[in-house]
């Protein structure tokens, strides 16, 4: 038995191919998503269609269907820097986490749901002394996306879904200062939170084995108004006459990417179904990150990013092992939104090759348990002409993403 | 599932988490060059010299220093430097007592925190005590690879005189010169140590005290002479580049030149501006009636040009003339000076005649430096070009340097000499010339990992 399922957990693993969303888009919304490359807007397979396409929750087999779960991503990022010197992150953990609901409403037709998650973020933990410290020390971005969303059967095989979104986020960093008075630098602690709002709406068809998704989440514009700005250690003089305050607020925007999404599902027999699709991530508003300070003295801080578009694929496959046992595999490549000459220590990217892996376990009728990991390999890359920062090197990244969730049935 | 099976997946999981990419450092390569006996020679800035003084900090993040350490990502490389004890370093001037010139010691400056007559807080420095220690003669723990000297001209990188102990040597070689020339009268030169030594590499940054030592007093010396204050002849600054370079090329040896910033451009000339007298109109009204008419000096509300003596009379500074660093600020402030009561002295001014002359024997001094470096087909560090990029500012690893004095990070308390970031950023210009000349792959130097201005 254990032999069995080894080999067809190693089999599912390999078997799909996808490619996903670059840029500091977490892939991980869902605990089945995450084995299977990260994308259920072809297939209606739980309660994460709320978020994932809208349009698959008239689709759900039991009337009301509760999907919740968390996990820890945590980048680990090596760095060779232009002046051959070999750093590493600390190893910032994110704890993405994310909660579906979605039930029929008397008039059959129609359905209900909320999706609450955590779309997008990133967690950077530099050494508080390397290189790159002028840059960022620490960087930690994070969102909340809260989306009611309604649903309707428009006939047996077509359905539609939208809801508002209602974005929440962050963004806290630090970031050291190149005045040091009795040999400790000053540093710049940044931290606000703003909110914006969106929508998200899909259309979903199903025809006896085979179904299709099509849904688009529209980007968001979160504001931030008077973030924190805390000076430490600034040099007494520097404080005295004026070039800098202990403390000041300032303003920020950040430009979180719609994404259009193109995926089909199909079941091969009763017990193993593949999936395949593909994202448009409109990267290209996250232009730049500026932080504009509310005291004239303080020097904005305004960097270019000037990401691409990115196109990804994705696919998973799901096996039913036994009545209770369900195994999942998926493998993914990305592309990466970030153009050379502008890939920064905060958020560094490239090309990903991803592979996940998963099962659900049912504990009880209406109960299940479920668990997935995924790993990210970020390719190795090289900059070599920062125009932004004047900073060279090459960065290599893994991912690791473990995640459990569970799946409750009313 | 078994439970050693899942215990095992959950171990093979967990000791993966902790994995990270590995990077490889590329091989770094000496291309055409041969850095294993490096020798640097030079004045201040190769030396290390800054705040004021020669200090153990300057010479460890001194220009050769910073080279010799990128050298040795090569191969291991002996490079000894004459160091001082660390601690307040020596700084010398030449005071006269009693009509004989004597040398007169004081450790760096260091900055402090001040009300100034304004009462707005401000910056003032102070000066430190040395260390005699500093100066015990050192020759016999040679040789030095590092045969900079501050202050010295190019001229005298053969100077028998250089070595000799009294003011007609330089105190800072006189302390490492293998032979002080006490018995003969003549000391080892700067160019003997280095032959002994058979380079196969040198770094050579030389000609700025040329020039420099006119402008640091105010055009005070010659602008064609030999004296202390004087600007080298042309003649003789072409000579004693050619005769260097003829000499530590002798063996061979590969090298690279570097050539000379516009000098007024630094911080000691340019932190006060000439029209930093600023007049409401009554006290504008007052002065004017302080002045003869017809003497082209003109007072108005707001900004004026600072009066200073001129041979006879006084003048007033306009646009692109200077005044140095070294003038008492608070006399400048709240005493008068640079008005038609207390016009500047001389020596804290560099009129347009001097400014020019100035630019224009760097000119000439540069295209000396770039002949000679082509003849020898060197390398060729432009210096001058880099110093310009400092005005709009440059960036490195996301911090940013500028001209501007405390604040812009490249230059130290003194106004005048770089602090060790900024020598690293020069070393840096001197490893892409070499690079460039001998396609070497020299890394750079890790620019922020050296010391900046460190406030009180």
């Amino acid at each position: 038995m254990t032999k069995r399922i080894l080999f067809l957990l190693g089999a599912l693993m390999g078997a799909g191919l996808s490619l996903q969303a670059g840029g500091f888009q977490i892939n991980s919304q869902s605990t089945k998503a995450m084995s299977m490359g990260g994308s259920l807007a072809g297939r209606a397979f739980d309660a994460g269609t709320v978020f994932f396409n809208p349009g698959g929750m008239s689709r759900l087999e039991d009337k009301t269907l509760l999907n919740a779960g968390l996990n820890i991503y945590m980048p680990r990022t090596s760095f060779l820097g232009a002046q051959n010197q070999k750093e590493e992150d600390d190893g910032g953990i994110s704890i993405p986490w994310h909660l579906y609901l979605s039930t029929r409403l008397k008039n059959e037709s129609l359905s209900a749901g909320i999706s609450i998650n955590t779309p997008f973020g990133y967690n950077s933990t530099w050494k508080e002394n390397w290189t790159g410290r002028y840059i960022i020390q620490t960087f930690r971005l994070r969102t909340v996306f809260v989306q009611p969303t309604l649903a309707w059967a428009v006939n047996e095989h077509f359905s539609i879904g939208a809801g508002p979104v209602f974005a929440f986020g962050g963004i806290a960093t630090t970031r050291a200062l190149s005045y040091s008075s009795n040999g400790t630098e000053a540093s710049m602690d940044l931290s606000g939170n703003g909110t914006g709002i969106g929508g998200n709406a899909g259309i979903y068809y199903v025809n006896g084995k085979f179904s299709w998704g099509l849904s688009y989440r529209t980007g968001v514009k979160i504001k931030i108004k008077e973030g924190d700005a805390e000076f430490k250690n600034v040099p007494s003089l520097l404080l005295l006459n004026g070039t800098y305050p202990n403390s000041t607020t300032f303003n920020s925007e950040m430009r979180i990417p719609g994404v259009a999404s193109l995926a089909a599902g199909y079941a091969i027999n009763e017990s193993l179904t593949v999936t395949l699709g593909f994202n448009y991530i409109n990267w290209s508003v996250f232009d730049s990150l500026n932080y504009e300070f509310d005291e004239p003295t303080v020097e904005d801080i305004r960097s270019a990013r000037k990401y691409e578009n990115s196109l990804s694929f994705r696919a998973g496959i799901e096996g039913k092992v036994t009545d209770k046992l369900t195994l999942r595999g998926g493998l993914a490549l990305d592309q990466s939104p970030v153009p050379d000459n502008y890939l920064s220590p905060d958020l560094p990217d490239a090309d990903k090759t991803i592979i996940g892996a998963g099962f659900t376990y049912k504990l009880k009728t209406n109960l299940s348990l479920e668990a997935a990991f995924m790993f990210e390999n970020v390719r190795e890359r090289r900059e070599t002409n920062n125009k932004q920062y004047d900073f060279e090197g090459t960065y290599n990244s893994y991912i690791y993403v473990a995640g459990i969730g569970i799946q409750y049935q009313f | 599932m078994n439970m050693k099976v899942n215990s095992a997946l959950i171990l093979i999981l967990m000791l993966m988490m902790g994995c990270r990419p590995e990077l490889d450092a590329p091989r770094i390569e000496s291309g055409e060059a041969d850095f294993s006996r490096f020798v640097a020679a030079g004045s201040s800035q190769m030396a290390g010299y800054f705040d004021g003084a020669l200090t153990r900090e300057g010479q460890e993040s001194s220009i050769a220093a910073i080279l010799s350490d990128r050298f040795s990502l090569i191969n291991d490389i002996e490079f000894k430097q004459p160091l001082v004890n660390p601690g307040f370093g020596y700084g010398v001037k030449i005071v006269v007592v009693n009509g004989v010139s004597q040398f007169q010691y004081s450790g760096k400056v260091q900055l402090t925190n001040r009300v100034n007559c304004l009462n707005q807080a401000d910056y003032g420095t102070v000066s430190t005590p040395h260390n005699p220690a500093d100066r015990n003669w050192i020759g016999p723990d040679g040789p030095y690879h590092n045969l900079a000297v501050p202050n010295i001209k190019s001229f005298q990188l053969y100077s028998q005189q250089l070595g000799r102990s009294g003011t007609s040597g330089n105190p800072y070689y006189a302390r490492f010169a293998s032979d002080t020339g006490a018995t003969t009268g003549l000391s080892s030169t700067i160019l003997s140590e280095a032959a002994l030594l058979n380079p196969t590499f040198f770094a050579l940054w030389i000609g700025n005290n040329d020039v420099f030592a006119y402008g640091f007093n105010g055009g005070a010396g010659l602008t064609s002479g030999l004296g202390p204050y004087d600007i080298t002849p042309e003649d003789t600054f072409y000579n004693a580049i050619v005769k260097t370079v003829n000499s530590l090329t002798g063996n061979q040896a590969e090298g690279v030149i570097g050539n000379l910033p516009d000098l007024t451009s630094l911080p000691y000339f340019t932190v006060i501006p000439y029209n930093g007298l600023v007049l409401t109109q009554s006290q504008a009204a007052q002065m004017d009636s302080a002045v003869q008419q017809n003497s082209g000096i003109d007072f108005n509300e707001g900004n004026n040009g600072y009066i200073y003596s001129s041979g006879a009379g006084i003048k007033q500074l306009g646009p692109g003339e200077l005044v140095l660093l070294s003038v008492p600020m608070d006399s400048l402030r709240c005493g008068q000076w640079g008005t038609p009561m207390k016009p500047l002295a001389a020596e804290y001014v560099l009129d347009s005649a001097e400014v020019s002359i100035i630019r224009s024997k760097i000119n000439v001094f540069n295209s000396s430096l770039r002949i000679v470096a082509a003849q020898k087909n060197l390398a060729f560090a432009d210096l001058n070009s880099f110093y310009k990029t400092l005005q709009p500012g440059i960036v490195f690893n996301g911090n940013t340097f500028t001209v501007d004095h405390l604040t812009g990070g490249a230059f130290s308390v003194d106004g005048i000499y770089p602090n060790p970031r900024g020598y690293a950023l020069i070393a840096n210009v001197f490893i892409d010339a070499i690079n460039a000349r001998y396609k070497s792959s020299i890394p750079h130097a890790d620019v922020n990992a050296y010391a900046g201005i460190d406030f009180p």
